[in-house]
């Protein structure tokens, strides 16, 4: 069985350190995560506020999520942040592709 | 635009049907019958009423005078009758509106954008399927209280999911998963990494608080009603918590332990993200 899992009385025990790493790999907090991270941080909602907490949310993240496709349509809030090109080549998604149900169009 | 709990999010421009669809009252939910039928009238009236950028108090006014007596309340705060405020925003995510900033504070409401919608079938089971994706193994209160505190809508999407699901315990907490995921979270490589997260980030939202921060004292520093700290995160652990004083141009941060030089270089570097997500300069770094 694998490493921090224990199965008793049909309930799988999962160690605490595991639970974290998954939530920080999916949250797009590990650095080189895909794409569809950010998706699903999307369509769950980043909560925003006046002093700019869902970008604040998105900027710890889009250094670190590669993307292959063309910059999301439509999309703006006001970043003038462009992607970005690595060493290797990948591109990384800038705030303004990440962002968002907002104002202005 | 007004998402879970009727607070503002940001979401794809192609997923603002999804969240009306996903986040819809339905007459088995808590409010009833009663509830689905306001929203819509007050939703019906704001699309009326917002066909170009509006203030929300101008477009609250203008859609009291267009619903019935009913739906509208007296506000001792504002010295008038209105449609309630957790009503409203209901109304505005099921018309679409989309939020923006306007002068003196004030939240500015735009009409739907066009945009090309993605379609995602049975949209509430997709809400739930994309929060354990990236949540993993979650107790149906904390993804209940998340949502907006509907029992009946929780209670029958767990319903809806029961035969997929797997219980699983972390620490003392007694959670459920989908059993497709249970590799994925047996196999997580542990944290590494620092970032300084604002205060209603999803990482802090989307959680059993006790769980994340087991320590009581260093929970209430972290989750404060308000005004509350960002979080600074060390290895996928809450280890601080930070605040940014523009004006001041210094992000002091208050560390619940100690931390090694490397990462706090590692923090001073998230902090010039935090800076430039408001288009400021590099601000200055206090160690509390």
């Amino acid at each position: 069985m694998a490493i921090g899992v224990v199965l008793m009385s049909g309930v799988v025990t999962v160690d605490r350190a595991r639970w974290l790493g998954f939530r920080w790999r999916r949250h797009g907090l590990a650095g080189r995560s895909r794409e569809s991270t950010l998706d699903d941080l999307l369509l769950l909602g980043v909560q925003d506020s006046r002093q700019a907490g869902a970008k604040q949310s998105l900027i710890q993240r889009t250094d670190g999520i590669p993307t292959d496709s063309s910059p999301t349509d439509g999309a703006s809030a006001g970043d003038t942040r462009a992607d970005s090109t690595r060493t290797d080549g990948t591109r990384t998604t800038s705030v303004a592709d990440a962002i968002s149900a907002r104002a202005p169009w | 635009m007004w998402s879970v709990r009727g607070a503002p999010h940001a979401h794809r421009p192609a997923h603002l049907d999804f969240v009306r669809d996903a986040l819809a009252p339905r007459e088995s939910d808590d409010g009833g019958a009663d509830y689905v039928r306001a929203v819509e009238e007050v939703a019906a009236a704001l699309g009326a009423v917002v066909t170009a950028p509006l203030p929300k108090p101008e477009a609250s006014s203008r859609v009291t005078g267009r619903v019935p007596a009913s739906l509208v309340e007296w506000c001792p705060r504002c010295e008038a009758d209105h449609v309630p405020d957790a009503l409203f925003r209901a109304a505005g995510r099921q018309a679409r509106i989309v939020l923006g900033p306007g002068e003196q504070r004030t939240t500015v409401l735009h009409p739907p954008p066009e945009h090309r919608q993605e379609k995602i079938d049975h949209p509430r089971t997709a809400l739930l399927d994309a929060y354990f994706r990236v949540n993993g193994p979650t107790g149906r209160t904390v993804f209940r209280d998340w949502m907006g505190g509907d029992v009946a809508a929780a209670t029958g999407l767990w319903r809806e999911r029961a035969g997929d699901l797997v219980g699983v315990r972390v620490g003392d907490r007694r959670c459920d998963l989908p059993e497709a995921l249970l590799d994925a979270v047996r196999e997580a490589p542990e944290p590494e990494g620092v970032a300084l997260l604002p205060p209603n980030d999803p990482y802090l939202r989307q959680v059993d608080r006790t769980l994340l921060v087991p320590d009581g004292d260093r929970r209430r520093q972290v989750w404060r009603a308000l005004s509350g700290p960002g979080a600074l995160l060390v290895d996928g652990e809450v280890a601080g918590i930070w605040r940014y004083r523009r004006t001041d141009r210094e992000v002091t941060i208050t560390l619940f332990g100690a931390l090694s030089s490397v990462r706090r270089a590692e923090a001073e570097q998230s902090a010039r993200l935090v800076a430039e997500a408001t288009g400021d300069d590099p601000p200055d770094v206090t160690w509390d």
